[in-house]
């Protein structure tokens, strides 16, 4: 039964969060990035002078990838996994940084292929109307604040985990 | 047909955003009035060169057709490239085959040719097409096709009435074009071609009564697969029938205008316009859809529409009719 213990010890669970908030939310931005890249193309196939406007468009869902980033290195930094020596965690506490790692990636993969499609539909803005570029980055960006209030219960999470 | 998996519409992206695109090159009704209110026709063709079309290289209607001809085939052959399932297009195709099938088919009866009357659209080049009715062999053709040219020949060969064969080949057509969408798995296109058969049907019930016809030719006229049970028309079409039967459909202010022409108070052409229109307001909600199947047919529509309005300005033009007289006969614009 060595395994079991060693996969339930604190420190496999706390690398458990941090691993989930960079896989999740990195796969979320890696599709709303793909999801939005498409559509750029189309776009700049037809208009090539339009590449600074789609970028922009494009760029936006991948914040979450970041956002999910920040998270799994600040619980690796607290768990001495960077930067050691690393501690030896009880279970419990492990739990807790999973928790915290996995809000912030749930909400990463969720908002981020969401946000792809929002940008995907606005380069139809960009196709039409280029100088509307503002407004057309309004409706991606209001998606952001979800991931940002998840990134925000996750650094709170983590603030409040005594080690 | 057998039905195919369900495409998503992120298949689409690339194309959609492509085809959003290509949208503002389309002609506004703007511009086509003005090419109706340019000095000569040479001067229509010079704004139509400004407007990134080819030139064209005499003002003749042949060399105008020709224009549109490979426009046509560029849009078509642009979908088709785009689109994940490659039969995207053919819905749209399908009219073009059975067009050459009519002119075929009475050439067969009078022993003319009738080669100049063919489009070089459809999914079936000519020659393929002809070969086809010399040898008999149908298995390349949809079921409604093969057994619309037996029904048609023998039809023909008893009362000689091209009218009946044109009947039988529409219906048929329809038939096509409504299993090609539904194999498609899209509900815009199957909407859309349920639209046209009401729209169909609305004008031939019209017509006909206007013709004094009876449920007799009715029956044989209306074209099955549409929102509105066809029995509901074989009855005494009256301007309050035709109200109440389309009233709930889109077809709702068509059919107010049919009713308007049975009464005598509007013309068969303002019925086809007010069809049209509506046909055109139904596309028109593809411009709302981000991306999937829908900017695609909008596109494909919009262009048919697009060399139609050409064709009607430039035709109009060859035979010095007055500005307002041509633009009166345009249709509102995709864009």
């Amino acid at each position: 039964m060595n395994w079991i213990t060693s996969l339930f010890s604190g420190t496999s669970l706390a690398m458990l969060g941090a691993a989930l908030s960079c896989l999740l939310a990195g796969t979320g931005s890696a599709r709303g990035c793909g999801i939005a890249g498409e559509a750029a193309a189309g776009v700049l196939t037809e208009d090539p002078n339009k590449f600074g406007q789609t970028l922009l468009l494009q760029a936006l869902p991948g914040t979450q990838g970041i956002y999910g980033l920040i998270i799994a290195f600040l619980i690796l930094l607290k768990i001495g996994i960077i930067g050691g020596p690393a501690a030896n965690l009880d279970p419990s506490v492990g739990m807790r940084f999973l928790f915290a790692g996995l809000t912030m990636g749930f909400v990463g993969l969720t908002s981020g292929i969401a946000q792809g499609r929002a940008s995907a539909a606005c380069m139809g803005i960009i196709a039409k109307r280029p100088e509307e570029l503002g407004k057309a980055m309004m409706y991606p960006a209001l998606v952001e604040t979800y991931a940002v209030f998840a990134l925000l219960i996750s650094f709170l999470m983590w603030m409040g985990i005594a080690v | 047909m057998a039905k195919v998996k369900e495409i998503k519409d992120t298949e689409y992206l690339y194309a959609s955003a492509r085809i959003k695109s290509m949208e503002k090159n389309l002609l506004t009704r703007e511009k086509l009035e003005r090419m109706s209110e340019a000095r000569t026709p040479e001067d229509a063709l010079k704004l139509l060169g400004e407007s990134g079309w080819p030139e064209v290289p005499s003002p003749t209607m042949a060399a105008v057709e020709e224009v549109l001809s490979s426009r046509r085939s560029e849009a078509f052959a642009l979908i088709r490239s785009l689109a994940p399932d490659k039969r995207l297009p053919d819905v749209f195709l399908i009219k073009y085959d059975y067009h050459n099938l009519k002119a075929l088919l009475k050439g067969e009866a009078t022993g003319d040719d009738a080669g100049d009357l063919q489009i070089e659209s459809g999914r079936f080049p000519i020659r393929q097409l002809r070969l086809m009715l010399q040898e008999d062999s149908f298995s390349a053709m949809s079921k409604q096709m093969a057994e619309s040219i037996a029904e048609a020949r023998d039809v023909l060969a008893r009362t000689q009435d091209p009218q009946l064969l044109d009947l039988i080949l529409d219906k048929a057509m329809y038939a096509d074009m409504l299993e090609m969408a539904e194999s498609l798995n899209s509900k815009f296109l199957t909407g859309y071609v349920i639209q046209m058969i009401d729209s169909v049907n609305l004008r031939v019930a019209v017509r006909l009564r206007r013709m004094g016809k009876g449920a007799e030719v009715l029956r044989y006229a209306l074209v099955p697969g549409g929102s509105v049970a066809i029995s509901r028309l074989l009855g005494d079409v009256t301007p309050d029938v035709v109200e109440a039967v389309f009233g709930t459909s889109p077809l709702a202010a068509a059919a107010q205008t049919g009713a308007q022409a049975l009464r005598g108070e509007a013309s068969l052409s303002d019925v086809d316009m007010a069809c049209d229109d509506a046909l055109l307001k139904y596309l028109k909600k593809a411009k709302y859809v981000a991306f999937g199947a829908e900017p695609l047919i909008g596109y494909l529509a919009a262009v048919e529409a697009e060399l139609t309005s050409v064709r009607t300005v430039i035709t109009g033009r060859l035979a010095g009719l007055a500005a307002e007289m041509i633009t009166e006969r345009l249709r509102d614009s995709y864009v």
